[in-house]
Protein backbone atom coordinates (compact mmCIF):
# COMPACT_ATOMS: atom_id res chain seq x y z
CA UNK A 1 0.00 0.00 0.00
CA UNK A 2 1.03 3.39 -0.51
CA UNK A 3 -0.28 6.91 0.48
CA UNK A 4 -1.36 9.20 -1.81
CA UNK A 5 -3.67 11.81 -2.19
CA UNK A 6 -7.50 11.65 -2.46
CA UNK A 7 -7.43 13.38 -5.93
CA UNK A 8 -5.25 9.77 -7.44
CA UNK A 9 -6.86 7.63 -5.42
CA UNK A 10 -10.24 8.64 -6.73
CA UNK A 11 -9.43 8.91 -10.35
CA UNK A 12 -7.46 5.34 -10.24
CA UNK A 13 -10.60 4.05 -8.63
CA UNK A 14 -11.58 2.44 -11.79
CA UNK A 15 -8.34 0.56 -12.27
CA UNK A 16 -6.52 -2.47 -11.05
CA UNK A 17 -3.16 -0.59 -10.12
CA UNK A 18 0.49 -2.27 -10.59
CA UNK A 19 3.45 -1.31 -9.23
CA UNK A 20 6.19 -2.64 -10.91
CA UNK A 21 9.83 -2.36 -9.28
CA UNK A 22 12.05 -4.96 -11.34
CA UNK A 23 11.78 -5.68 -14.95
CA UNK A 24 12.67 -9.29 -14.95
CA UNK A 25 9.37 -10.63 -15.65
CA UNK A 26 8.14 -8.51 -18.22
CA UNK A 27 7.11 -9.24 -21.49
CA UNK A 28 9.45 -7.04 -23.99
CA UNK A 29 7.09 -7.92 -26.71
CA UNK A 30 4.40 -6.22 -25.38
CA UNK A 31 5.63 -3.51 -22.94
CA UNK A 32 7.30 -0.98 -24.47
CA UNK A 33 8.62 2.65 -22.96
CA UNK A 34 10.84 5.13 -22.89
CA UNK A 35 13.60 2.82 -20.95
CA UNK A 36 15.84 5.59 -20.14
CA UNK A 37 13.26 7.23 -18.01
CA UNK A 38 13.29 6.65 -14.22
CA UNK A 39 9.58 6.98 -13.54
CA UNK A 40 6.91 5.23 -16.14
CA UNK A 41 3.52 4.42 -16.23
CA UNK A 42 0.92 2.88 -18.94
CA UNK A 43 -2.38 3.10 -18.62
CA UNK A 44 -4.00 -0.21 -20.67
CA UNK A 45 -5.99 -3.25 -21.25
CA UNK A 46 -5.32 -6.51 -19.72
CA UNK A 47 -4.56 -8.00 -23.42
CA UNK A 48 -1.63 -5.97 -23.85
CA UNK A 49 -3.20 -2.86 -25.84
CA UNK A 50 -1.54 0.22 -24.54
CA UNK A 51 -3.51 3.21 -24.58
CA UNK A 52 -1.58 5.72 -23.34
CA UNK A 53 1.73 5.85 -21.74
CA UNK A 54 3.17 8.90 -19.02
CA UNK A 55 6.12 9.85 -17.41
CA UNK A 56 8.07 11.85 -20.49
CA UNK A 57 10.76 14.37 -19.98
CA UNK A 58 11.85 17.07 -22.00
CA UNK A 59 15.56 17.56 -22.20
CA UNK A 60 15.75 20.14 -19.93
CA UNK A 61 12.76 19.66 -17.79
CA UNK A 62 13.69 16.53 -15.70
CA UNK A 63 9.90 16.79 -14.15
CA UNK A 64 8.16 19.47 -15.94
CA UNK A 65 5.86 16.99 -17.66
CA UNK A 66 4.34 15.07 -14.48
CA UNK A 67 2.39 16.44 -12.20
CA UNK A 68 -0.38 14.61 -9.96
CA UNK A 69 -3.41 16.99 -12.24
CA UNK A 70 -2.04 15.92 -15.41
CA UNK A 71 -2.13 11.90 -13.86
CA UNK A 72 -5.31 12.35 -12.67
CA UNK A 73 -6.73 13.66 -15.75
CA UNK A 74 -5.26 11.18 -17.86
CA UNK A 75 -6.03 8.24 -16.12
CA UNK A 76 -9.82 9.51 -15.96
CA UNK A 77 -10.52 10.81 -19.76
CA UNK A 78 -9.15 7.43 -20.28
CA UNK A 79 -12.39 5.56 -18.79
CA UNK A 80 -14.24 6.18 -22.06
CA UNK A 81 -11.57 4.47 -24.06
CA UNK A 82 -11.35 1.64 -22.27
CA UNK A 83 -15.15 1.12 -22.17
CA UNK A 84 -14.58 1.09 -26.22
CA UNK A 85 -12.12 -1.05 -26.12
CA UNK A 86 -14.02 -3.63 -23.59
CA UNK A 87 -17.27 -3.17 -26.05
CA UNK A 88 -15.67 -4.08 -29.42
CA UNK A 89 -14.85 -7.64 -29.96
CA UNK A 90 -11.14 -8.56 -29.44
CA UNK A 91 -9.02 -11.36 -28.56
CA UNK A 92 -5.62 -11.09 -27.11
CA UNK A 93 -2.74 -11.35 -29.53
CA UNK A 94 -0.80 -14.20 -29.60
CA UNK A 95 2.82 -13.27 -29.65
CA UNK A 96 6.29 -15.01 -28.79
CA UNK A 97 6.89 -13.87 -24.90
CA UNK A 98 10.76 -12.29 -24.40
CA UNK A 99 11.04 -11.67 -20.70
CA UNK A 100 13.55 -8.72 -19.80
CA UNK A 101 15.28 -11.07 -17.91
CA UNK A 102 15.63 -13.49 -20.86
CA UNK A 103 17.55 -10.87 -23.46
CA UNK A 104 20.47 -12.72 -24.66
CA UNK A 105 22.93 -10.70 -22.84
CA UNK A 106 21.38 -11.13 -19.39
CA UNK A 107 20.94 -14.85 -20.06
CA UNK A 108 24.40 -15.09 -20.83
CA UNK A 109 25.63 -13.93 -17.75
CA UNK A 110 23.07 -15.93 -15.37
CA UNK A 111 24.50 -18.93 -17.49
CA UNK A 112 28.15 -17.78 -16.22
CA UNK A 113 26.84 -17.81 -12.86
CA UNK A 114 26.42 -13.71 -12.24
CA UNK A 115 23.51 -13.20 -10.06
CA UNK A 116 20.96 -10.32 -11.25
CA UNK A 117 19.18 -9.45 -8.48
CA UNK A 118 16.95 -6.63 -10.46
CA UNK A 119 16.51 -6.32 -13.90
CA UNK A 120 16.31 -2.15 -14.01
CA UNK A 121 14.74 0.02 -17.32
CA UNK A 122 17.67 1.61 -18.22
CA UNK A 123 19.63 -2.37 -17.87
CA UNK A 124 17.21 -3.35 -21.03
CA UNK A 125 18.77 -0.37 -23.08
CA UNK A 126 22.08 -1.36 -22.21
CA UNK A 127 21.83 -5.14 -23.09
CA UNK A 128 20.11 -4.67 -26.34
CA UNK A 129 23.02 -2.02 -27.27
CA UNK A 130 25.62 -4.88 -26.21
CA UNK A 131 23.49 -7.30 -27.98
CA UNK A 132 23.44 -5.05 -31.12
CA UNK A 133 27.30 -4.62 -31.15
CA UNK A 134 28.13 -8.25 -30.86
CA UNK A 135 25.53 -8.47 -33.74
CA UNK A 136 26.96 -5.76 -35.79
CA UNK A 137 23.99 -4.33 -36.03
CA UNK A 138 24.31 -1.49 -33.34
CA UNK A 139 24.24 2.06 -35.52
CA UNK A 140 24.94 5.54 -33.53
CA UNK A 141 21.61 6.53 -34.90
CA UNK A 142 19.46 4.15 -33.18
CA UNK A 143 20.27 6.20 -29.55
CA UNK A 144 18.01 8.46 -30.86
CA UNK A 145 15.05 6.61 -29.41
CA UNK A 146 11.81 8.47 -28.29
CA UNK A 147 12.47 11.75 -29.73
CA UNK A 148 10.74 14.88 -28.06
CA UNK A 149 8.65 16.87 -29.85
CA UNK A 150 11.00 19.38 -30.48
CA UNK A 151 12.37 17.56 -33.21
CA UNK A 152 9.25 18.09 -35.51
CA UNK A 153 8.98 21.56 -34.29
CA UNK A 154 6.47 21.23 -31.57
CA UNK A 155 6.61 22.53 -27.85
CA UNK A 156 3.53 20.72 -25.87
CA UNK A 157 1.82 22.34 -22.64
CA UNK A 158 3.26 21.10 -19.45
CA UNK A 159 -0.80 20.36 -18.20
CA UNK A 160 -2.70 19.27 -20.76
CA UNK A 161 -0.11 17.98 -22.60
CA UNK A 162 -1.97 17.16 -25.88
CA UNK A 163 -2.29 20.79 -26.68
CA UNK A 164 0.79 22.76 -28.71
CA UNK A 165 2.25 25.92 -26.65
CA UNK A 166 4.62 26.61 -29.33
CA UNK A 167 5.38 25.96 -33.23
CA UNK A 168 8.94 26.41 -34.48
CA UNK A 169 9.06 28.93 -37.33
CA UNK A 170 9.61 27.06 -40.03
CA UNK A 171 9.88 23.47 -38.75
CA UNK A 172 7.38 20.82 -40.17
CA UNK A 173 4.81 21.12 -37.83
CA UNK A 174 4.84 25.05 -38.63
CA UNK A 175 5.44 24.26 -42.70
CA UNK A 176 2.21 21.60 -42.12
CA UNK A 177 -0.07 24.44 -40.87
CA UNK A 178 0.16 23.49 -37.23
CA UNK A 179 -0.28 26.92 -34.94
CA UNK A 180 0.06 27.45 -30.59
CA UNK A 181 -3.31 26.56 -29.11
CA UNK A 182 -3.96 23.23 -31.35
CA UNK A 183 -5.16 19.86 -29.76
CA UNK A 184 -3.48 17.20 -31.48
CA UNK A 185 -5.56 14.06 -31.66
CA UNK A 186 -3.72 11.66 -33.66
CA UNK A 187 0.16 11.42 -34.34
CA UNK A 188 1.33 8.59 -36.39
CA UNK A 189 0.70 5.02 -34.76
CA UNK A 190 -0.50 6.78 -31.64
CA UNK A 191 -4.46 6.96 -32.71
CA UNK A 192 -5.42 8.82 -29.75
CA UNK A 193 -3.25 11.19 -28.32
CA UNK A 194 -3.11 13.03 -24.71
CA UNK A 195 0.57 13.10 -23.28
CA UNK A 196 4.27 14.25 -24.13
CA UNK A 197 4.95 10.36 -23.74
CA UNK A 198 2.41 9.50 -26.57
CA UNK A 199 3.47 11.98 -28.96
CA UNK A 200 7.29 10.28 -28.35
CA UNK A 201 5.99 7.23 -28.99
CA UNK A 202 4.50 7.92 -32.04
CA UNK A 203 7.62 10.11 -32.87
CA UNK A 204 9.92 6.62 -31.87
CA UNK A 205 7.49 4.25 -34.25
CA UNK A 206 8.26 6.42 -37.05
CA UNK A 207 11.15 5.95 -39.51
CA UNK A 208 14.47 7.40 -39.46
CA UNK A 209 14.84 7.73 -42.77
CA UNK A 210 12.90 10.53 -44.68
CA UNK A 211 8.88 10.08 -44.43
CA UNK A 212 5.13 11.28 -44.36
CA UNK A 213 3.74 11.42 -40.59
CA UNK A 214 0.29 11.17 -40.50
CA UNK A 215 -1.36 13.80 -37.41
CA UNK A 216 -4.42 14.27 -37.14
CA UNK A 217 -5.40 17.68 -34.64
CA UNK A 218 -8.58 20.49 -33.42
CA UNK A 219 -7.76 23.64 -34.80
CA UNK A 220 -10.57 26.25 -33.54
CA UNK A 221 -12.97 23.48 -32.58
CA UNK A 222 -12.41 22.13 -36.13
CA UNK A 223 -10.35 18.67 -37.01
CA UNK A 224 -8.02 18.30 -39.50
CA UNK A 225 -5.79 16.00 -40.86
CA UNK A 226 -2.26 16.76 -41.85
CA UNK A 227 1.12 15.20 -43.37
CA UNK A 228 4.40 17.00 -41.56
CA UNK A 229 7.34 16.03 -44.19
CA UNK A 230 10.04 15.17 -42.48
CA UNK A 231 13.41 14.77 -43.40
CA UNK A 232 16.36 11.52 -43.30
CA UNK A 233 18.06 11.68 -40.41
CA UNK A 234 14.76 14.22 -38.48
CA UNK A 235 15.30 11.90 -35.11
CA UNK A 236 19.16 13.27 -34.25
CA UNK A 237 19.31 15.86 -31.66
CA UNK A 238 22.31 18.04 -30.52
CA UNK A 239 24.24 16.46 -27.97
CA UNK A 240 23.24 18.76 -25.02
CA UNK A 241 19.50 17.24 -26.02
CA UNK A 242 20.72 14.18 -25.43
CA UNK A 243 22.86 14.35 -22.52
CA UNK A 244 20.09 13.82 -19.81
CA UNK A 245 19.93 9.98 -20.84
CA UNK A 246 21.61 7.52 -19.04
CA UNK A 247 21.83 5.49 -22.55
CA UNK A 248 24.73 7.83 -23.59
CA UNK A 249 26.91 5.59 -20.91
CA UNK A 250 26.97 2.73 -23.86
CA UNK A 251 28.38 5.07 -26.47
CA UNK A 252 31.94 4.73 -27.99
CA UNK A 253 33.98 6.19 -27.34
CA UNK A 254 33.54 7.71 -24.25
CA UNK A 255 36.35 10.14 -21.95
CA UNK A 256 37.05 7.71 -19.47
CA UNK A 257 36.64 9.78 -16.30
CA UNK A 258 33.54 11.57 -14.58
CA UNK A 259 32.52 13.74 -11.51
CA UNK A 260 30.85 16.61 -10.51
CA UNK A 261 29.84 19.84 -12.82
CA UNK A 262 31.13 22.81 -10.98
CA UNK A 263 30.54 24.95 -13.66
CA UNK A 264 28.36 24.89 -16.93
CA UNK A 265 29.61 26.79 -19.52
CA UNK A 266 26.46 27.26 -21.29
CA UNK A 267 25.63 30.88 -22.42
CA UNK A 268 23.67 32.41 -19.69
CA UNK A 269 19.83 33.93 -21.43
CA UNK A 270 20.11 37.52 -21.91
CA UNK A 271 23.58 39.84 -22.51
CA UNK A 272 25.41 37.58 -19.31
CA UNK A 273 28.64 36.37 -19.87
CA UNK A 274 29.42 33.19 -20.42
CA UNK A 275 31.38 31.10 -17.77
CA UNK A 276 33.45 28.88 -18.23
CA UNK A 277 33.03 25.11 -18.25
CA UNK A 278 34.77 23.17 -15.32
CA UNK A 279 34.11 19.69 -13.88
CA UNK A 280 36.25 17.48 -11.36
CA UNK A 281 37.38 14.40 -11.90
CA UNK A 282 36.17 12.21 -9.37
CA UNK A 283 36.71 8.84 -10.80
CA UNK A 284 38.95 7.62 -13.84
CA UNK A 285 37.59 4.12 -15.08
CA UNK A 286 40.10 1.80 -15.05
CA UNK A 287 37.69 -1.00 -13.83
CA UNK A 288 35.46 -3.28 -15.12
CA UNK A 289 34.73 -3.90 -18.88
CA UNK A 290 36.29 -0.02 -19.99
CA UNK A 291 38.61 0.07 -18.14
CA UNK A 292 41.02 0.37 -21.10
CA UNK A 293 39.18 3.69 -21.36
CA UNK A 294 40.10 5.23 -18.30
CA UNK A 295 43.59 3.56 -18.23
CA UNK A 296 44.03 5.68 -21.47
CA UNK A 297 43.51 9.03 -19.70
CA UNK A 298 45.60 8.19 -16.68
CA UNK A 299 48.51 7.30 -18.76
CA UNK A 300 47.55 11.22 -20.63
CA UNK A 301 48.62 12.48 -17.52
CA UNK A 302 45.30 12.76 -15.70
CA UNK A 303 44.66 12.83 -11.83
CA UNK A 304 41.53 12.48 -9.80
CA UNK A 305 41.08 16.09 -8.71
CA UNK A 306 42.10 17.93 -11.93
CA UNK A 307 39.28 20.29 -13.13
CA UNK A 308 38.60 19.95 -16.66
CA UNK A 309 37.93 22.88 -18.50
CA UNK A 310 38.07 21.86 -21.84
CA UNK A 311 37.79 18.74 -24.25
CA UNK A 312 38.48 18.29 -27.20
CA UNK A 313 39.35 21.91 -28.49
CA UNK A 314 35.45 22.29 -26.71
CA UNK A 315 35.10 24.19 -23.80
CA UNK A 316 31.24 25.53 -23.56
CA UNK A 317 29.99 22.63 -22.16
CA UNK A 318 26.65 22.84 -20.40
CA UNK A 319 28.07 20.24 -18.05
CA UNK A 320 30.19 16.75 -17.51
CA UNK A 321 26.68 15.00 -18.99
CA UNK A 322 26.74 17.50 -22.15
CA UNK A 323 30.49 16.90 -22.73
CA UNK A 324 30.23 12.87 -22.05
CA UNK A 325 27.12 12.68 -24.93
CA UNK A 326 29.44 15.01 -27.20
CA UNK A 327 32.11 12.55 -27.14
CA UNK A 328 29.97 9.44 -27.68
CA UNK A 329 27.90 11.44 -30.79
CA UNK A 330 30.78 13.45 -32.11
CA UNK A 331 34.25 12.18 -32.04
CA UNK A 332 35.27 8.88 -33.10
CA UNK A 333 37.58 6.07 -31.57
CA UNK A 334 41.64 6.71 -32.44
CA UNK A 335 40.93 10.06 -32.58
CA UNK A 336 43.47 12.29 -30.98
CA UNK A 337 42.05 14.36 -28.43
CA UNK A 338 43.20 17.29 -25.90
CA UNK A 339 42.06 17.95 -21.95
CA UNK A 340 42.57 20.72 -20.88
CA UNK A 341 42.88 20.70 -17.16
CA UNK A 342 43.54 22.75 -13.76
CA UNK A 343 45.92 21.29 -11.69
CA UNK A 344 46.84 23.28 -8.57
CA UNK A 345 45.60 26.60 -10.41
CA UNK A 346 48.05 25.88 -13.03
CA UNK A 347 46.89 25.45 -16.90
CA UNK A 348 47.90 21.46 -18.35
CA UNK A 349 47.34 20.39 -21.75
CA UNK A 350 46.95 16.35 -21.85
CA UNK A 351 47.14 14.46 -25.10
CA UNK A 352 45.43 10.99 -25.65
CA UNK A 353 43.72 8.87 -27.95
CA UNK A 354 40.34 8.08 -27.57
CA UNK A 355 40.03 4.20 -27.07
CA UNK A 356 37.05 2.20 -28.31
CA UNK B 1 1.89 22.85 3.32
CA UNK B 2 2.94 23.24 6.23
CA UNK B 3 6.45 22.80 5.05
CA UNK B 4 6.11 24.04 1.37
CA UNK B 5 8.84 21.27 0.11
CA UNK B 6 6.66 18.53 -0.47
CA UNK B 7 3.25 19.09 -1.48
CA UNK B 8 1.14 15.71 -2.77
CA UNK B 9 2.30 17.01 -6.49
CA UNK B 10 5.83 16.64 -5.92
CA UNK B 11 5.05 12.59 -5.12
CA UNK B 12 5.74 11.96 -8.50
CA UNK B 13 9.01 14.22 -9.24
CA UNK B 14 10.02 12.66 -6.20
CA UNK B 15 10.07 9.11 -7.04
CA UNK B 16 12.25 10.22 -10.06
CA UNK B 17 14.78 10.81 -7.86
CA UNK B 18 17.99 8.72 -6.09
CA UNK B 19 16.55 6.93 -3.17
CA UNK B 20 18.19 9.09 -0.45
CA UNK B 21 16.36 12.18 -1.88
CA UNK B 22 13.06 10.32 -2.13
CA UNK B 23 13.98 9.48 1.46
CA UNK B 24 14.19 13.22 2.65
CA UNK B 25 11.23 14.11 0.50
CA UNK B 26 8.73 11.62 1.76
CA UNK B 27 9.89 12.11 5.19
CA UNK B 28 9.41 15.60 4.67
CA UNK B 29 5.93 14.87 3.28
CA UNK B 30 5.42 12.63 5.92
CA UNK B 31 6.04 15.45 8.53
CA UNK B 32 4.43 18.16 6.83
CA UNK B 33 1.16 17.57 8.46
CA UNK B 34 -0.84 16.73 5.33
CA UNK B 35 -4.59 17.06 6.46
CA UNK B 36 -6.38 13.63 6.84
CA UNK B 37 -8.46 14.19 4.55
CA UNK B 38 -6.00 14.40 1.71
CA UNK B 39 -4.91 10.93 2.57
CA UNK B 40 -5.83 8.09 0.74
CA UNK B 41 -5.05 4.50 0.13
CA UNK B 42 -4.17 2.32 -3.25
CA UNK B 43 -3.59 -1.02 -3.55
CA UNK B 44 -1.03 -1.86 -5.14
CA UNK B 45 -0.15 -4.94 -6.97
CA UNK B 46 3.22 -6.22 -7.78
CA UNK B 47 2.16 -8.88 -9.50
CA UNK B 48 1.70 -8.10 -13.07
CA UNK B 49 0.02 -10.95 -14.25
CA UNK B 50 -2.19 -11.63 -11.18
CA UNK B 51 -3.66 -7.92 -11.58
CA UNK B 52 -3.88 -8.69 -15.49
CA UNK B 53 -6.05 -11.42 -14.43
CA UNK B 54 -7.76 -9.52 -12.04
CA UNK B 55 -8.47 -6.86 -14.32
CA UNK B 56 -9.77 -8.74 -16.77
CA UNK B 57 -12.19 -10.61 -14.33
CA UNK B 58 -13.26 -6.72 -13.16
CA UNK B 59 -13.27 -5.55 -16.91
CA UNK B 60 -11.37 -3.25 -15.21
CA UNK B 61 -8.31 -1.30 -17.24
CA UNK B 62 -4.62 -1.45 -15.85
CA UNK B 63 -2.79 1.37 -14.39
CA UNK B 64 1.30 0.20 -14.40
CA UNK B 65 3.52 2.16 -12.61
CA UNK B 66 7.37 1.32 -13.51
CA UNK B 67 9.62 2.93 -10.74
CA UNK B 68 12.83 0.85 -9.53
CA UNK B 69 13.05 0.86 -5.91
CA UNK B 70 16.35 0.01 -3.95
Amino acid sequence: MVRGSKQLSEAASDYVCVRVTDMSRIDLNEIEFDFDLTFAALVMHPDGTVYHRYGGRGPDEPNGYLSLESLCRLLRDSIPEHRAHEARAHRRKKRKVLHAIDLPVLRRKRARGQQIDCVHCHTINDARHVQAQLDGSWRRDDVFAYPDPERIGLSLDHERQHIVRKVKKGSPAAKAGIKAGDELLAVGEQQSVRTLSDVQWALHRAPFARNRLAVRIRSEGRERSLVLRLKSGWKRCPPERFAWRPTKWNLTPSPGFGGPTLQSGAAPAGNGQPQAFRMRVDYIVDWGENAHRGRAARAAGLKIGDIVVGFAGKRDFESFDHLHAWVGLTLKAGQAVTIDVLRGGKPLTLRYRLPK
Amino acid sequence: MACGLAAPNDLIAAMRQPFIVQLLAFGLLLCSGLPAQEEAEITWHRDFDAARRLATERGAPLFVVFRCEP
